[in-house]
């Protein structure tokens, strides 16, 4: 994988990784921890409940012996309401067992994925150039899920199956406990047996989790890309694609569910060798002379013995749900456990409305070592100043850009802002003050309003327009029937790339940032969206300190600096003087930016001759859009 | 499978008897008249049939797990061919987060009550007939009230499954927002993070996370209260029995052997009804969850391949657009010159609205607007007005126009993206609508305006329309493309990975991968969308001259923005509002075209400008 360097990344594989589920479980309890007192509640809701089921069948006892035998109606209505009490009290119990262990549940459920949530919003940008979103997205979602079947229904049944073991194992051996021993020899065995299967049976679920992590990966992917894939006609590839993945989850989840089909058989078989156990040895004892043992205690036993194995039963019927969540558990502790690369420092100060001094101080960049990203950048931008980057695709132009942000960390040197260290501030007070204008522009679903608004979220209805108006977007907008109240579909598909443009341009427009960093936000529009673009973007650099990407070079041309990146360093760079722009300064070297600018030239030419028809004097750029990207 | 499933269930079942009645017959034979091999025997036997019994319980296990499991698979198959199928239209409306929800979250629900809940079902079912008839045989006096108490149990059980299906349908909606936010911020995550803009996410995310937790716990409570309720029903049950059993008794009708047989039996009646209860989730879960996925596998396509349509043989090149006018929605005209079978037909206002995305515009209603009604451009407006043209094979038609003209539209109804309101639109004198999609799409190269690439390696991406090519044939396309270069000087080179697992990539790069993949299809029909917008100015130079080379030949569609690609077009459409509003070459439209004079112009002065300021500072 490229660049797993430093982070961890979430690992691929994990059956072989047999991991401690005592650990697991006990995480899982600490998030139990919070609801300690209800869930005693419910603790003794079900000892309650236990208790009523015993005795129901207690009274009817006394109602046949004491009552229908003497014919006794009174005393026989008695008991029957008595039996009536009992039983609305149970009901009443087992609402209350239920009604908590939902509410208790669904709150766990609703802490892990905000846990997960936050845990993914805290990961730097490397993190998701690694990551899948549908891989993540089914930890939240599938995982979580997995948990609370478990919470829901699984923990009430698991505690009143526990208490009714503890209870027949009592009266066993209070009734004889040579044949209780004899009987519960058998128990290293069941245990022996069920920890081996729950072994393989929690590595063919952790399998399980992953495959549907692909599934739910590719269908993100396909789902996104499906105008791609349909118009390459490429459907019937990625279903057989999709196809083995689906393939690998249901094989996953039959040999899974495989184990856990043997379990209760297992268990079965043993709990009847249990039986024949209290037959002959307790047939053994009957015969002795004299009997050691009444035919009664063999009979009571054996009723016992069954009662003893229903509640295991039922305990390996939640065993499936266990054993899946706990897999899900496990991914989910992984990404929660992923440690943020990027964090505030402990005493990180809040950044004071900044003046626009940006200044690299000899920094690197990698990932990995051997492959450096940027190279003994030394930089100094006074506040108001355009800086221009240049360079061929690849140079570290937005690499650059994008550590003045601290969407990276640097790996050697410093990037200072007014004399702070990136690094000592808090981000969202230094993100807060800069307007980023990316390549992709990305709208999320809601109205145009809000999406403008996404770059200063208090902002009143009137200044979005006025974003709006000063960017140029209002007239497009006004043309829309609904206005600022257009609802976007996904990803503004909508809209066109030159409005979406310039819908990003307005919300930096009205983030009102002291730093400003765009990055080819000014490709491929047409002609008029393009002045349109021009003239609001002239707007927005006014006065503030700006990194520019793949601009025009009409722009270059305006630049206070001019750097030009090659493999991931500053090459030739140039500071404009009064007397001499830094173009034409890099120009008159007659060294890389004189290739950039001339291969541009070049194109230009035979265009320059036929608009010379027109009787117009043209500069070197005639097309705005080519002229422009002048850089990645 | 099935069929074992139930029989390996009957057998098990039975063989579950049989093991009482066995050690009946030890203590009475073995022990009480102490024949040692009696118990001996007796106890191996037991042994021995809970082998078997064991035995089938496993195979019928494992079987419903894969009969089960086989459902879940075939339906996500289903759903994700569906996906792939469905049109633009339908994913113009639809959102990602929500489609996925349906087929993870919504697919386990249903495989989880195939796999348990409908087994114990109609196990359920049997065993209340089957005790009955017992029941009846013993006294039938006292089984009346079992006759009293199963259509109560079963209303309370219908009662509350109906109650309960659209509280799951709604907790499945809520799952699904989340899902959308979620995946919304994950794509988003780098406009998320530079405006710094983590704790309006939180919020957004917390309000739907909290909603899913209420609406889950208002489910979690009806349960509650069924539940316990249909248990409170059979304990009612048995207290009724030994009340009027015991009066009995007392006036002598009944002798009280008979009144504890019965009320064994009693209980033996009673659990399939505790069953019930806890199915009862299980149940109503699985159909609002199945509804969800039908919901999908029934939406219908606004673009339906008819079912005699013909492949497309080798085309020339020619296209032409007759009379068009489309709209994003509304119905389109009944005189339509080819219409699908009259039975597929509903107007896509009904197919999208009414029926396929129903469930996701309710939850837009109560949802605070996630998925909802349609938006953006004039849905209801023509887009396109009445527009005719014929591209011949080998020319280079440039569109022009300002944003949202109309230039988009007209290039996604050649590969039949969209269908055409009204009019017609024909390659080679075929209507689209009356070929195969495959075949039409097949012979059309697109580099769209948003550069998507897939998982996979950099081969795998390019090799994407044709999985068959050969090494030599990427490596050209590569090549002409201007991608070679770079791909070589990675590690891996061709293998590299790319996607969301692999190197991140330039806006450049990915680009001239996604020019690579078009061009390796070799189409005789070109489409190309903004094609070279941001790459750096050398790069754009050599894919220019790749395009141009590559263009010569074909029918080339080109929504451009630089002049030089206008000028040198064979036709030049000027749009306006969705009309053609001038038509010809560059020669002829700045002679003749008002608007195309001033597009042309209007770019010019804005270089002027520009060079007027850069005088000026340098004069500063």
């Amino acid at each position: 994988m490229i660049g797993a360097g430093p982070m961890h990344g979430l690992r691929d594989t994990r059956e072989e990784k047999a991991q401690d589920s005592g650990e697991t479980l006990r995480r899982l309890a600490a998030y139990l921890e919070p609801y300690r007192l209800a869930l005693v509640g419910v603790g003794l809701l079900i000892v309650l409940d236990t208790l009523l089921q015993l005795a129901g069948p207690y009274l009817i006892g006394r109602a046949v012996d004491q009552f229908i035998v003497v014919g006794d109606r009174a005393g026989l209505a008695v008991t029957m309401l008595m039996l009536l009490a009992t039983y609305l009290g149970a009901w009443a119990t087992r609402y209350g067992e239920f009604f908590g262990m939902i509410i208790v549940g669904n709150k766990v459920l609703f802490t892990l994925r905000t846990h997960i949530f936050e845990r993914i919003q805290s990961l730097s940008l490397r993190f998701f150039d690694q990551h899948e979103a549908g891989d993540l997205m089914s930890r939240l979602t599938n995982d979580v899920d997995t948990i609370g079947q478990v919470l829901n229904a699984g923990l009430v049944r698991t505690l009143s199956s526990a208490l009714l073991i503890v209870g027949i194992v009592i009266a066993m051996f209070s009734l004889n406990w040579q044949l209780a021993l004899a009987t519960f020899s058998i128990l290293p065995l069941m245990f022996a047996s069920s920890v081996l299967l729950s072994r393989r049976a929690r590595r063919a679920f952790r399998k399980t989790r992953r495959t549907i992590g692909s599934v739910s990966a590719d269908l993100e992917e396909n789902i996104s890309g499906v105008r791609v894939a349909q118009a390459f006609a490429r459907e019937g590839e990625n279903i057989e694609r999709f196809d083995e993945l689906n393939r690998a989850n249901r094989d996953a989840n039959v040999s899974a569910q495989g184990i856990v089909a043997a379990f209760s058989p297992t268990m079965d078989v043993l709990s009847t060798i249990g039986l024949a156990i209290v037959i002959g040895y307790g047939g053994y004892l009957a015969l002795q002379e004299p009997p050691l043992i009444t035919i009664g205690i063999i009979v009571s036993f054996l009723v016992y013995v069954r009662r003893f194995f229903q509640p295991i039963q039922q305990l390996a019927q939640l065993y499936a749900q266990l054993q899946s969540a706990l897999a899900g558990a496990e991914r989910i502790f992984e990404l929660l456990d992923t440690q943020a690369d990027l964090t505030d420092a402990p005493d990180a100060i809040e950044i004071p409305p900044i003046e626009g001094r940006v200044e690299f101080d000899n920094v690197s960049f990698y990932y990995k070592p051997e492959e450096p990203v940027l190279q003994e950048i030394n930089l100094v931008v006074e506040p108001g100043q355009t800086v221009a980057l240049v360079g061929p695709t690849g140079a570290g132009k937005t690499s650059l850009a994008s550590l003045i942000g601290r969407f990276y960390d640097v790996v050697e040197g410093a990037v200072r802002i007014d004399g702070h260290d990136v690094r000592t501030v808090t981000r969202a007070s230094l993100r807060s003050q800069m307007g980023i204008v990316l390549q992709d522009t990305f709208l999320f679903s809601g109205t145009i309003m809000d999406n403008i608004r996404y770059g200063r979220l208090e902002a009143s209805d009137e200044e979005v327009i006025e974003a709006a108006r000063l960017s140029n977007a209002d007239a497009f907008i006004n043309r829309l029937p609904e206005g600022y109240a257009t609802k976007l579909s996904e990803m503004g598909r909508n809209l066109s790339h030159g409005q979406r443009q310039l819908i990003a341009i307005a919300r930096a427009v009205l983030a009102d940032p002291r730093l400003l960093i765009l990055d080819e936000a000014t490709s491929s529009v047409d002609t008029r969206t393009e002045l349109l673009i021009q003239q609001a973007l002239g707007r927005l650099l006014e006065g503030r300190t700006s990194f520019v990407i793949a601009h025009r070079l009409s722009t270059i041309r305006n630049a206070d600096q001019l750097l030009v990146l090659q493999g991931g360093r500053i090459v030739e760079r140039a500071v404009s003087t009064p007397e001499e722009s830094a173009h034409r300064q890099l120009l008159n070297l007659g060294g890389e930016y004189y290739k950039l600018y001339t291969s541009q030239f070049r194109q230009e030419e035979p265009q320059l001759i036929e608009a010379g028809d027109d009787g117009r004097r043209l500069s070197g750029v005639l097309r705005p859009r080519s002229a422009g990207s002048g850089a990645t | 499978m099935a069929a074992g499933t139930f029989i390996s269930l009957l057998l098990s079942s039975m063989l579950n008897l049989v093991v009482p009645a066995l050690t009946q017959r030890i203590i009475d034979n073995g022990i009480e008249a102490r024949v040692v091999a009696w118990i001996v025997w007796g106890a191996a036997a037991m042994v021995a049939v809970a082998l078997f019994r064991a035995l089938f319980t496993f195979l019928q296990g494992y079987w419903a797990a894969k009969a089960s499991q086989n459902v879940a698979y075939d339906m996500r198959n289903a759903l994700y061919q569906k996906i792939q199928k469905l049109s633009f239209g339908y994913h113009d409306r639809a959102q990602t987060g929500q489609l996925l929800t349906r087929a993870t979250s919504d697919v386990d629900r249903v495989q989880m009550f195939v796999g348990r809940g409908f087994i114990m079902f109609v196990m359920a079912l049997i065993m209340i007939v089957g005790s009955l008839i017992l029941l009846f045989c013993l006294d039938w006096q006292l089984a009346l009230v079992m006759l009293v108490l199963m259509p109560l149990t079963m209303a309370v059980f219908f009662y509350f499954a109906r109650r309960l299906r659209p509280l799951f349908t709604r907790v499945q909606q809520y799952l699904a927002r989340l899902n959308t936010i979620l995946q919304e911020n994950l794509a988003g995550v780098r406009v998320v993070k530079a405006f710094a803009r983590e704790p309006y996410e939180h919020r957004r995310f917390s309000a739907a996370n909290r909603d899913l937790m209420e609406q889950q716990i208002e489910t979690g409570r009806l349960i509650a209260t069924a539940f316990p309720l249909i248990f409170l029903l059979s304990n009612l049950g048995t207290l009724a029995v030994i009340w009027l059993g015991g009066l009995q008794v007392i006036g002598g009708r009944l002798t009280i052997g008979e009144l504890i047989a019965f009320q064994s039996y009693l209980m033996m009646a009673m659990f399939p009804l505790f069953m019930l209860g806890m199915i009862l989730a299980m149940v109503s879960q699985a159909a609002a969850s199945a509804e969800r996925i039908f919901e999908i596998l029934d939406a219908e396509s606004e673009v339906v391949e008819k079912p005699d349509a013909t492949e497309l043989p080798a085309i020339q090149g020619r296209v032409a657009f007759e009379h068009v006018w489309f709209r994003y929605f509304g119905p389109k005209d009944k005189d339509k010159p080819s219409t699908e079978k009259p039975a597929g037909r509903r107007s896509p206002q009904a197919a999208g609205a009414g029926g396929g995305m129903s469930g996701m515009g309710a939850m837009g209603g109560m949802g605070g607007g996630m998925a909802g009604p349609p938006s953006g451009p004039p849905r209801d407006e023509w887009v396109l007005k009445d527009v005719s043209f014929v591209a011949e094979p080998g020319q280079t038609i440039a569109l022009l126009g300002a944003t949202g003209s109309g230039k988009s539209t007209i290039i996604n109804l050649i590969p039949r993206f969209y269908d055409v309101t009204r009019g017609r639109v024909t390659v080679d004198g075929w209507d689209v609508r009356d070929v195969t999609l495959d075949s039409l799409r097949s012979q059309i190269g697109i580099v769209l305006q948003e550069t998507t690439l897939f998982s996979g390696t950099i081969r795998e991406n390019i090799a994407y329309g044709r999985p068959d090519a050969t090494e030599e044939e990427i490596v050209a396309a590569a090549r002409a493309a201007e991608a070679h270069d770079f791909i070589t000087a990675f590690d891996e080179g061709y293998e590299t990975p790319v996607g969301e697992r692999g190197v991140t990539l330039s806006g450049g790069q990915k680009q001239r991968i996604a020019i690579a993949r078009a061009l390796l299809l070799n189409p005789r029909i070109l489409i190309l969308d903004d094609s070279t917008s941001s790459v750096d100015v050398e790069t754009e130079y050599r894919i220019q001259r790749a395009l141009e080379r590559l263009m010569v030949g074909r029918t080339s569609f080109v929504i451009a923005q630089r002049i030089s690609t206008v000028r040198d077009a064979d036709q030049i459409l000027v749009l306006e509002r969705g009309r053609i509003a001038a038509v010809g070459t560059h020669r002829e439209l700045i002679r003749d075209s008002a608007i195309y004079a001033e597009i042309y112009s209007s770019q010019l002065q804005d270089e002027l400008e520009h060079d007027q300021v850069a005088e000026k500072e340098v004069a500063r």
